[in-house]
C-alpha cells in the first residue's frame, strides 16, 4: 500500500523513537518485524560481518530469518560467497538484493541466490552499517517481492541504523555485565550443547540421552539464556568461544 | 589536545586561526570539492565565522590536524539560512542551549594510517562532547551522512532524525538532533578507551594534570 511522504516520515520517526527506548533483543525483534511488515517484509537479520574463514554465528546480533535458512547459511559459510555481502562491503547506502552484481561464472553465489527464495527470501533490502572501530555490519530485510518508494527506502535505512545501534548497545552492556565463568551451566545443558554442536537436533539428543525432545529443548533454551544468545546457532558458537565445549 | 577558540581568545590565536582557514580550504574545497566555498587566497571563511561561533581546533606538533565549528542556533546558521530545504518542510528545535555542529574535518593523513580508530579523530569527537558540557549545551544539530549516525549513536549521543535522508549535491545527508549529557561523554570515552579530558579551555583549564598539557607540542605556545 503506497503511503504519502509525510506518513512515511512520521512512521519512521515513531519507529525510531520506540527502538531507542527498548531494553531487550526480543522487543527490538518485534519492533523490526512490525516495521518491516508495514513495508512488505517478512523477515530480517542483523549481523556483523566475519573475516575470511570465520563462522557467521557469533556475529549474528538478532535474527528474524527462518531458522532453517540461518542454520544452512551459517553451516555452509554462505556469508563468504553471498553476492549481497560482497556488495555490502563496498557501499555505504542501502540497496536491493537484486541490485547486487552476480558474475555469470559465480556458481556458488548463484546457488545462494537460488536457494534463498525457497525460504521466502526472494528479494530484500540490505543496509550497510559501519561502527567506530571499523567493524562492518549488515541489517537486511527479506520479502517475496520488493516495492519500496524512495522515501520508504530512506525511512527503512534510518530504522535499520537505530535497530542495529540499540541491539549492539544492549549486547555490549550484557557482555560487560555477565560473568565469564562457565560454571553456571548445568552438566545436562553442557551435554546438550555438545551434541547440538555436532549437528544433532533436539529429537536426536533426546534419543541419545533417553530424555524427551521437550526436555532437551528446555536445556538448550536455558543454556542460550545463560550465554546471552538469541538462538541455538549463536548459543553453540558462544559455548565454543568460551571453551565450555570443545 | 583540542583547543577551544571563541571571541575571548581569538585575537591571541590569530596565526593559528589563519592556519585553520587554510586547513578548511584544503579539506573542504580541494579534497571534498565544495567549490562554492573556494577563495582566491586559499582561506575558507564564511559569513558564520563571527564572534558568536566556537572553533574546536586539534593541534599536533604545532599544526592543525582536525577542526570543527559550533554555531549558536539563536543566530543565523546553516540549517536555518543555507539549506532549510533539508528539513523537508519540518522544523528543527533551536535555543540558547542548542548549537549547530558544522565543518568537521580530520586531516586525511591522520586517518589513512589506521584501519579502525585513529587518535586524532577520537580526540575530535571527545572534544566536541566536552565542549558541549563546558558550554552547558543540551543538543547539537548535525547534517551528516547517514553512515555517521551509527557512530553518533554508538558514542552515546541521544540522536533523532529531523527528516529522511536525501541526496544533496550527490551526497546522502540526514539532519539530526543529537542530545548530549554526561553519559554521552562517558560512553564516548569507553568506546575510544580514552579516560582523560582532551579539551583545552583557556582561563579555566580543564586539565588538573600539567603532564597532559605539556605532552602536547602546542602547549608551549598557549
Amino acid at each position: 500500500m503506497p503511503i504519502s511522504e509525510l506518513q512515511v516520515r512520521q512512521f519512521t520517526f515513531d519507529c525510531v523513537e520506540r527502538l531507542g527506548s527498548l531494553t531487550t533483543i526480543d522487543d527490538i525483534s518485534a519492533e523490526l518485524r512490525r516495521a518491516g511488515a508495514a513495508l512488505g517484509f517478512e523477515s530480517f537479520c542483523i549481523s556483523g560481518l566475519p573475516s575470511a574463514g570465520e563462522r557467521l554465528d557469533p556475529y549474528v546480533l538478532l535474527s528474524g530469518w527462518p531458522d532453517a535458512w540461518l542454520e544452512r547459511y551459517a553451516r555452509e559459510g554462505y556469508v563468504h560467497r553471498d553476492p549481497v555481502i560482497r556488495k555490502v562491503r563496498q557501499t555505504t547506502m542501502p540497496f536491493a538484493w537484486s541490485e547486487a552484481p552476480l558474475d555469470p561464472d559465480d556458481r556458488e553465489g548463484a546457488r545462494i541466490m537460488r536457494e534463498a527464495p525457497q525460504f521466502g527470501l526472494v528479494d530484500g533490502l540490505a543496509v550497510p552499517i559501519y561502527t567506530t572501530h571499523g567493524f562492518q555490519a549488515i541489517v537486511t530485510f527479506g520479502a517475496h517481492a520488493l516495492s519500496l518508494s524512495k522515501d520508504e527506502r530512506a525511512g527503512l535505512h534510518l530504522i535499520a541504523i537505530y535497530a542495529h545501534g540499540q541491539a549492539r548497545n544492549l549486547l555490549t552492556r550484557r557482555e560487560a555485565g555477565r560473568s565469564p565463568s562457565p560454571s553456571h551451566l548445568s552438566q545436562r545443558e553442557i551435554d546438550c550443547l555438545r551434541w547440538a554442536a555436532s549437528g544433532k537436533s533436539a529429537w536426536d539428543i533426546g534419543t541419545i540421552l533417553g530424555l524427551s525432545q521437550r526436555t532437551i529443548e528446555e536445556y538448550l533454551s536455558n543454556a542460550a539464556m545463560k550465554l546471552g544468545a538469541v538462538n541455538r546457532v549463536q548459543c553453540v558458537a558462544e559455548a565454543i568461544r568460551r571453551k565450555i565445549i570443545p | 589536545m583540542i583547543l577551544l577558540i571563541n571571541k575571548a581568545n581569538a585575537a591571541r590565536h590569530a596565526p593559528l586561526l589563519d592556519q585553520v582557514y587554510r586547513f578548511r580550504h584544503r579539506f573542504f574545497v580541494d579534497r571534498l570539492g565544495w567549490t562554492a566555498l573556494r577563495r582566491p587566497d586559499g582561506r575558507e571563511i564564511d559569513q558564520f565565522d563571527t564572534d558568536a561561533c566556537v572553533h574546536l581546533v586539534g593541534v599536533e606538533g604545532g599544526s592543525v590536524v582536525s577542526y570543527t565549528r559550533l554555531l549558536p542556533t539563536t543566530e543565523p546558521h546553516l540549517l536555518s539560512d543555507v539549506y532549510p530545504e533539508m528539513l523537508q518542510g519540518g522544523t528543527a528545535p533551536t535555543g540558547p542551549d542548542i548549537w549547530e555542529w558544522t565543518r568537521c574535518a580530520v586531516a586525511p593523513e591522520k586517518r589513512e594510517r589506521h584501519k579502525g580508530v585513529d587518535a586524532t579523530t577520537a580526540h575530535m569527537f571527545l572534544g566536541v562532547a566536552e565542549a558541549c558540557l563546558h558550554l552547558g549545551l543540551r543538543a547539537l544539530l548535525v547534517q551528516t551522512h547517514p553512515l555517521l549516525m551509527s557512530r553518533i549513536i554508538e558514542l552515546g549521543w541521544k540522536a533523532r532524525p529531523l527528516a529522511l535522508p536525501r541526496e544533496y549535491d550527490g551526497q546522502p545527508v540526514v539532519p539530526i538532533y543529537a542530545g548530549v549529557t554526561r553519559e554521552t561523554l562517558q560512553a564516548s570515552r569507553e568506546v575510544y578507551g580514552i579516560r582523560h579530558p582532551v579539551l583545552l579551555v583557556e582561563g579555566e583549564d580543564l586539565h588538573p594534570s600539567d603532564d597532559v598539557v605539556q605532552d602536547h607540542p602546542y602547549a608551549d605556545a598557549v
